[in-house]
This record gives structure tokens, C-alpha cells and sequence, in this order.
């Protein structure tokens, strides 16, 4: 079964969620200082939750261009990817009403933390799918930043209860890791 | 008429229907467990609700990869699954305001049965525009999983009334047995492949 209904249904999810993010986001109350930096938060994360969505959607574009074949295992794992990713705008909404606040900047490093293993998941069904010729498996490599990627977001979700702006720093400089696409798919071509 | 545009459709209105749900779940008001742990039922829904999609949807991939052609009715049909199914959202605020209780908790069973129809008679049509050699009809048999669903959605849509838990624990049931996707259509699938590249799966 060839990759592009998964692509299709990947492309609306996305583009829906990018683009429903902003809904929840707040006009300052009155037109002064003070209530501008009321809607600064939830203006942040929706910034910094664009880019790791987009992240997540150059690498997957990246990854799918390389695999061949899906399996049920592969659009499971996907349609898991794109619950969390779902879920961001909630959060966005959520640090809306309550600011940088511990639960709810925990709850957006799990649900980073959740897409981070759906995509480790879905790289696996790929590999799998393909079998021994797979393209995807020859150029991953051993994933080290995947794996980092994901120990620092749960390692942030702890840190949440701590302080939530050092969560916030993690979660920034884990989106500036991936902010080059994924270099080895484009070498192995 | 090829399958391309119904598969198109198909991937848009479904993303679009997983997608807006979020939009109905609510935050909690403060920062405090106490307030996060009313929003979880409604939570744990919005993800039966896309799990379910999602089993509509691999169906309908793993399906349509078969089907050689479709024609007007099957176009319809599609139709009328795809209605049913845009309808989880508007249940899930349903939920969402009125909490789990026996009315929303049962329209939920109603949309699952009406969605589970339209598959039924999709795959039906699909047959049918296939004509006598029908690889779908070789494929799924005698349907069993298919009825099995049917029946215990029916028996969920009365139960709520005594207890909406208990439809509850039906309808994760049913999305368990559904987890694991149709590999009657993966096996047909790469027996094909293998009659027409015999090298590639070495």
C-alpha cells in the first residue's frame, strides 16, 4: 500500500490544527501596556507550537518521501501523532486562561513528549514495512536526536512543577535542535 | 471511475472531523487539580472518538487500496458514512455540556451504528461495481467482525438508559477488537505484491 492517503490525511490534520491555533488566542482586554503583556504567553507558545508542529510535519514529509510502503502498524502510529499534535491547541487555550502556569505548561511537554514517540514508532512501522531494502532505515542511523529530543521534553515535564519558564526554555531550545530539516534523508538521496 | 477523488474526499472531511473536536473540549478554569480532573471524562472521550475515526478511516484505506473502480452509488454511500461520521464532533460537545449521560451516550451509539451502515454499504457497493471477479468479495468473507460491531452497537444504544457506563465499556470494547487493522486486505495486498515483483520482498 503506497504512502499517499497517510500523507493526505497527515497534510489536513496539520493544516487544520496550524491553522485553528489561532482561534484561541486572546485580543488584549483594554489598548494599554499592561493588557498586551496579559496576551503574551499564549501568543509565545502559539509561536514556539507552529514551529514544533512544523517541525514535525518537515520531518515526517522528509520521512514519508523515503518510505515505500505503509502498513496498519504505520497509519496507527501515525493517526497517534496527530491526537497529540490535535491537542496543542488546547493547551495554547489553557495557558490563555491561567498564564505560565505548572500543569499546563507539564500537559504540552507531555503531549511533545507522546508525538516524539509516535514519530519513533512510525519511523519503526516504516522500516518495517519496507523490509530489508528500506531507504528509511539506512539513512536514521542510530536516531540519536530523536531520543534526545525525547528524554529532554520528559525530563521538562517534570521541571514544570519547578519552574515553568525553565520548562519553556527547554522546550525553545529542543525546538532549535530540529530547526535544520532532516539532513540525513536528504544525503541518503 | 477511479478511486483517487473518493479517497480525496474522504481524507479531507476525516481530518477536518478529528481536528475540530478539540474545540469542544474544555480547559480547566485554574491551574489546580482539583479543577484539571472534571475536564478528563470529556478528554478520554474526544480520544474514543478518535480512535473510532481512525478505525473508519484505516477500514476505508486498507478497502479502497483493493477496490479497482467506483461508481455512482458508491460515491453515495461514501456520502453517507462521511455524514454520520462529522456528526462525532457535534456528540462530543453534546457530552461535553450534559456530562455522561444516558441521551448523549446513546446518540453516540446511534452515529457509530448509522457510520457502521454506510461502511457496510459501501463495501457493498464496491462489490457490486466490481462485478463476479470482485477482489473485495474474495477478500472479506463472511463479514463477521463487521456484524459482531453491529450487534454490540445495538445493544449499547438501549443500555445507556440503564447505565452509560456500561455502553461505555462497549464501545472501548468494540474499538479494541477494531485495533488491530483488517489484514485480510494487507494479505491480498502482499500477495499482489509479490506476483508482480518477486524480487522486491527478498
Amino acid at each position: 500500500m503506497k504512502t499517499d492517503r497517510l500523507n493526505a490525511l497527515t497534510d489536513g490534520v496539520i493544516a487544520i490544527v496550524l491553522t485553528i491555533m489561532v482561534l484561541e488566542l486572546k485580543f488584549p482586554a483594554q489598548s494599554n501596556l499592561a493588557a498586551v503583556r496579559e496576551v503574551l504567553p499564549p501568543l509565545g507558545l502559539y509561536l514556539l507550537s507552529f514551529v514544533n508542529i512544523g517541525i514535525f510535519w518537515n520531518n515526517l514529509h522528509q520521512l514519508t518521501q523515503s518510505a515505500h510502503r505503509v502498513n496498519g502498524a504505520a497509519l496507527w502510529a501515525n493517526l497517534s501523532l496527530l491526537f497529540w499534535l490535535t491537542l496543542v491547541p488546547l493547551v495554547i487555550r489553557w495557558i490563555g486562561a491561567t498564564g505560565f502556569t505548572p500543569w499546563p505548561i507539564a500537559f504540552y511537554g507531555l503531549l511533545m513528549m507522546c508525538s516524539a514517540i509516535s514519530y519513533v514508532l512510525l519511523e519503526q512501522a516504516l522500516i518495517a514495512a519496507d523490509g530489508e531494502t528500506s531507504v528509511v532505515k539506512k539513512a536514521l542511523g542510530s536516531r540519536f536526536k530523536e531520543w534526545l529530543s525525547f528524554a529532554l521534553y520528559a525530563s521538562a515535564v517534570g521541571l514544570a512543577f519547578i519552574s515553568p519558564l525553565l520548562a519553556v526554555a527547554v522546550y525553545v531550545a529542543n525546538a532549535i535542535i530540529w530547526l535544520v530539516p532532516d539532513r540525513r534523508f536528504e544525503e541518503s538521496r | 471511475v477511479k478511486t483517487d477523488r473518493l479517497n480525496t474526499i474522504t481524507d479531507a472531511v476525516l481530518a477536518i472531523a478529528i481536528t475540530i473536536m478539540v474545540l469542544d473540549l474544555r480547559v480547566p478554569a485554574s491551574p489546580a487539580w482539583d479543577a484539571i480532573e472534571p475536564a478528563i471524562p470529556l478528554l478520554a472521550a474526544y480520544a474514543l472518538a478518535f480512535v473510532n475515526i481512525g478505525i473508519f478511516w484505516i477500514n476505508h484505506h486498507h478497502m479502497l487500496n483493493t477496490a479497482a473502480r467506483v461508481n455512482g452509488r458508491a460515491l453515495w454511500a461514501n456520502f453517507f458514512l462521511l455524514f454520520w461520521l462529522t456528526l462525532v464532533p457535534f456528540v462530543i460537545r453534546w457530552i461535553g455540556l450534559a456530562g455522561i449521560t444516558p441521551q448523549p451516550v446513546a446518540a453516540y451509539g446511534f452515529v457509530m451504528i448509522m457510520a457502521a451502515i454506510g461502511y457496510l454499504w459501501l463495501e457493498r457497493e464496491l462489490i457490486l461495481a466490481e462485478g463476479t471477479e470482485s477482489r473485495i468479495r474474495a477478500v472479506v468473507g463472511s463479514r463477521k467482525k463487521e456484524w459482531a460491531s453491529f450487534g454490540l452497537y445495538a445493544l449499547a444504544l438501549p443500555a445507556a438508559f440503564i447505565s452509560p457506563w456500561i455502553s461505555i465499556a462497549i464501545y472501548v470494547g468494540v474499538a479494541s477488537m477494531w485495533l488491530v487493522p483488517d489484514r485480510r486486505f494487507e494479505r491480498w495486498h502482499n500477495l499482489q505484491v509479490e506476483v508482480e515483483q518477486p524480487t522486491s520482498r527478498t
